[in-house]
């Protein structure tokens, strides 16, 4: 079985070599039929990539042992479920995942292109083969994961004890698919700049397309890491500004600015070289997030695909930026903007400053993660970069963001008089100065979180100032009220999506800084019998108890808890022990409520009946959660296109060629 | 959440201050249609919002835990686990870093402050164990670039705003010329409308 994945891995290196060469060939010779052939080639790398996944995940389901990744990557006693996770938990079988996720992806993508973009396609085709083709070589020729031991095992090392997690199905699936889907865009962008025909905007709606479902997978991959982080890692935290999330951030922050400014470019012909530049940074970005991770040289909690491979990422890295720097400058006359700035005050320098600021934090956050190369490198001053100061740095500036996208989207374009600047800000305004002060009068003193109440209210008020006066508008056309809102979403998508993903934001933003500042934790020690209080909870601890299964040894304390009088049942933390690995893992009981999490978590039991727990009481974490799938959807409306009957009441109605009235007229 | 609204005091505070669109209130007869309505109910769940939002990380706040629990939070949260790369004591579940954390609370209940404690881990460990780089040597590079980068950035919107000021200056001169050359006559502009309203009748 194994062996007929390796065969389909070396026949889908051929394709990519294949179409990557016939697909630039017949790009640069005009070759319909070539194209053609070079897209074909493309679609059968998808299924040939599939069998090897299956090939593989065979494996792993059967106990092979014989196989070096799966003996190094599962164990008997791994749950059957888990070979799917273990796919993709050691670094040669993510490359696989990633190449497989991105042959489908990409696949679907040309397809579309194709009828689009007649011109761009095959140019684009050759890109995404071309970053086909490299991960496949570093498969084939570095780490493949389809390898046979000399000999073979009796039983595997297993898996990574962290990983073994309901979110380790779906984060790093999302997270890897993220970051190799903004390959998508640049490669749009880049076939564009190739066809010669950048500086037309023709690439736009597709470049904004395939930039959203990145954007969209990025987002939902952070989140998603968040949330496994808050739940399984047992310290009552979600992000630690650890290097490899970093990593993941600023593609990220790269691509959110993308998915702004092209919609500059897409309505006023604005901002094409800038636009080049960002996809090119978020590409780059992106790889230096696969360097880091895969073995880099920057230590962290994420290094499960760690490996000496990362160097051959940062190279190529450099290439691709080298590369698309030629191509860059050699197309640059196809570059020019089709119109200037009419006025400083208008949403196009809200999106320019909002691009700056997203690559300054992206920058920044780029800065403090590698910075420890660079001082050990010159100084050989060792040191760690963590949370506080990305804290401190970032911080303000995401604010700043925040609050750009309050005033951004009700800016007009080309150019905003006072007035209509006046008649839109100054109830955001005057609601942000009322909820300062209002939190300022109910106690709350951290200067940080009065700013960051004030921003969110100001961009919160925007938000729902637009979608009252747009349904207004219509209802008083004679829509009913809910059929005037959701018109009005429906009528420009890209608009309302975008405030809903902004609505999303804010939420985000109120949960990071409410349970920034205002979390409390506290370590107690405790016999079974025991009762504790922690702010209005009461919680007892009854007894401990001990589950043994094949791969650990679970010590699962039960607790009966308090909310004020009321009693909320009981919650059991525990902690597993996985004695093959000596790893001991955590995981916390949260009680969620709208306004705040009350978190248990067992951080040691001892011999003699005493047991170490962390209690934690974190504001509004529930509210960062339910932002995700607000976000997805805002993204989603943003993305979906008019319906058929919307477009056919743009047309004009059929004519007749005999009636044709101009002809008439003639 | 508009039932609410009576409980709240601050419920009310915005009737008086904000009318519709977001002018002052006034007269103009406008007071009863139904979109202020829902206006001046969005205003008010805000704020409730606000309030509610205020009052829980309040309560939270209000020393759950002891001064001494804070502090020792505070530091456990800026030392590293040295053998958990990227994760501070406060978040490492591993033996070592429970072991420093009680390290902390002794040398918190002995009197320490925030520096000596730390001084004593680096002392110890070297200063790769603070999560926050120092301020001196060649770590002050790390404070130094981020201001550099963000009046770096500053200047760049500045002057590519100016580019692109002139530039349209220059382009909306140039497109006045072409216009002029390519005005509709009347005659024509009529035709055109005859067609228009023609189809549009059929």
């Amino acid at each position: 079985m194994v062996e007929l994945g390796q065969i389909a891995l070396i026949l889908s290196f051929m394709m990519a070599t294949y179409s990557t060469v016939v697909g630039f060939a017949g790009g640069m010779l005009n070759g319909r039929d070539l194209a053609a052939s070079a897209r074909w080639g493309f679609y059968s790398i998808c299924p040939l990539l599939m069998l090897a996944t299956a090939s593989l995940i065979y494996a792993f389901v059967t106990n092979d042992f014989s196989v070096k990744y799966v003996a190094e990557n599962s164990n008997i006693a791994m749950p059957k479920i888990y070979a799917w996770v273990a796919f993709y938990s050691g670094n040669a079988g993510s490359l696989l995942y990633i190449a497989v996720a991105f042959s489908l992806m990409a696949g679907i993508t040309i397809r579309i292109l194709n009828s689009k973009l007649p011109y761009t396609s095959p140019y684009a085709l050759g890109v995404m083969s071309m970053v086909l083709l490299f991960f496949l070589a570093v498969i084939l020729f570095l780490a493949n994961p389809l390898d046979r031991h000399q000999i073979a095992l009796e039983d595997g090392q297993g898996m990574n004890p962290l990983l073994i997690h309901f979110g380790m199905f779906i984060h790093p699936p999302f997270q890897m698919l993220g970051l190799i889907s903004v390959a998508l865009p640049f490669s749009i962008a880049i076939g564009a700049l190739l066809a010669g025909r950048g500086g037309r905007d023709e690439w736009v709606d597709q470049g904004r397309l395939w930039g959203m479902v990145s954007w969209l997978l990025l987002t939902t991959g952070l989140l998603l890491g968040a949330w496994w982080a808050y739940t399984i890692l047992g310290w009552g935290g979600y992000w630690a500004w650890d290097p490899v999330e970093n990593s993941a951030l600023m593609p990220w922050l790269a691509m959110t600015a993308f998915v702004h400014s092209i919609m500059v470019q897409k309505r006023r012909g604005m901002f094409r070289m800038w636009n080049m530049v960002l996809i090119i940074v978020a590409f780059a970005m992106a790889q230096m997030g696969m360097f880091i991770n895969r073995g880099g040289p920057v230590p962290s909690v994420h290094s499960f695909a760690e490996s000496t491979m990362g160097w051959v990422f940062l190279a190529v890295m450099a290439v691709t930026l080298f590369i698309s720097l030629v191509i860059f400058i050699f197309r640059f006359d196809t570059l020019k903007s089709r119109s200037g700035l009419d006025s400083i005050i208008s949403r196009e320098s809200a999106f320019l400053a909002q691009n700056m600021l997203f690559l300054l934090i992206a920058f920044i956050t780029l800065w403090g993660t590698i910075f420890p190369i660079l001082s050990e490198a010159v100084d050989e001053t060792t040191m760690t970069i963590g949370q506080p100061f990305f804290n401190k740095v970032n911080g303000p500036l995401m604010l700043l963001l925040v609050f750009l996208m309050g005033i951004g989207p009700v800016l007009p374009w080309r150019k905003a008089g006072w007035g209509s600047i006046n008649r839109m800000l100054r109830l955001p305004l005057i609601v942000s100065c009322l909820v300062f002060l209002l939190s300022l009068i109910s106690g709350i003193r951290e200067y940080w979180v009065l700013i960051s109440f004030a921003i969110c209210s100001v961009s919160l008020v925007t938000v729902f100032q637009e979608l009252i006066r747009g349904s207004r508008s219509r209802h008083s056309h004679g829509e009913s009220w809910g059929r005037a809102f959701f018109s009005l979403i429906g009528a420009n998508r890209p608009r309302y999506g975008g405030y809903v993903v902004h609505l999303s934001i804010i939420m985000l933003a109120l949960g990071i800084t409410a349970s920034s500042f205002y979390d409390v934790q506290k370590d107690v020690v405790m016999r079974p019998g025991d009762s504790e209080v922690l702010g209005k909870y009461t919680f007892k601890y009854l007894e401990v108890s001990e589950k043994s299964y094949p791969d650990r040894v679970e010590e699962i304390a039960k607790f009966e808890v308090w909310s004020g009088n009321k009693n909320i049942g009981y919650m059991y933390p525990y902690r597993a022990f996985y004695p093959e690995f000596q790893i001991a893992a955590t995981k916390g009981a949260i009680h969620s409520t709208i306004l705040e999490d009350f978190y248990l978590v067992p951080s040691e039991f001892k011999e003699d009946g005493q047991a170490v727990f962390r209690v934690l009481v974190n504001p509004l974490v529930s509210w960062m959660w339910a932002a995700g799938p607000v976000l997805i959807l805002g993204t989603l409306i943003a993305l979906s296109p008019k319906n058929r009957t919307q477009r056919k009441r743009l047309q004009l109605p059929n004519v007749n060629v005999d009636q044709n009235p101009l002809r008439i007229s003639e | 959440m508009g039932l609410c609204l009576n409980i709240y005091p601050f419920g009310l505070l915005p009737f008086r201050i904000l009318g519709d669109n977001g002018y002052w209130i006034s007269n103009s007869g406008m007071k009863n249609s139904p979109y202020q309505n829902i206006r001046l109910s969005l205003i008010n769940s805000l704020l409730m919002l606000v309030l509610f939002l205020n009052t829980s990380c309040i309560a939270a706040n209000s020393d759950l835990v002891s001064q001494e629990e804070d502090r020792i939070n505070k530091i456990n949260r800026v030392i590293m686990c040295p053998v958990c790369p990227g994760e501070s004591i406060d978040q490492s579940q591993n033996e070592i870093a429970s072991n420093m954390r009680a390290i902390v609370k002794d040398l918190v209940r002995q009197g320490k402050t925030e520096d000596e404690i730390k001084d004593y881990f680096i002392g110890k460990y070297g200063p790769v164990i603070l999560l926050e780089p120092s301020t001196e040597g060649i770590s002050l590079y790390v404070w130094v670039v981020p201001p550099i980068a963000l009046s770096f950035a500053m200047i760049i919107v500045a002057l590519a705003v100016a580019l692109m000021r002139k530039r349209q200056k220059n382009s909306s001169l140039n497109m006045n010329h072409d216009l002029a050359d390519e005005v509709i006559s009347d005659e024509e502009k009529e035709k055109y409308f005859a067609v228009i309203n023609r189809i549009s009748n059929e």
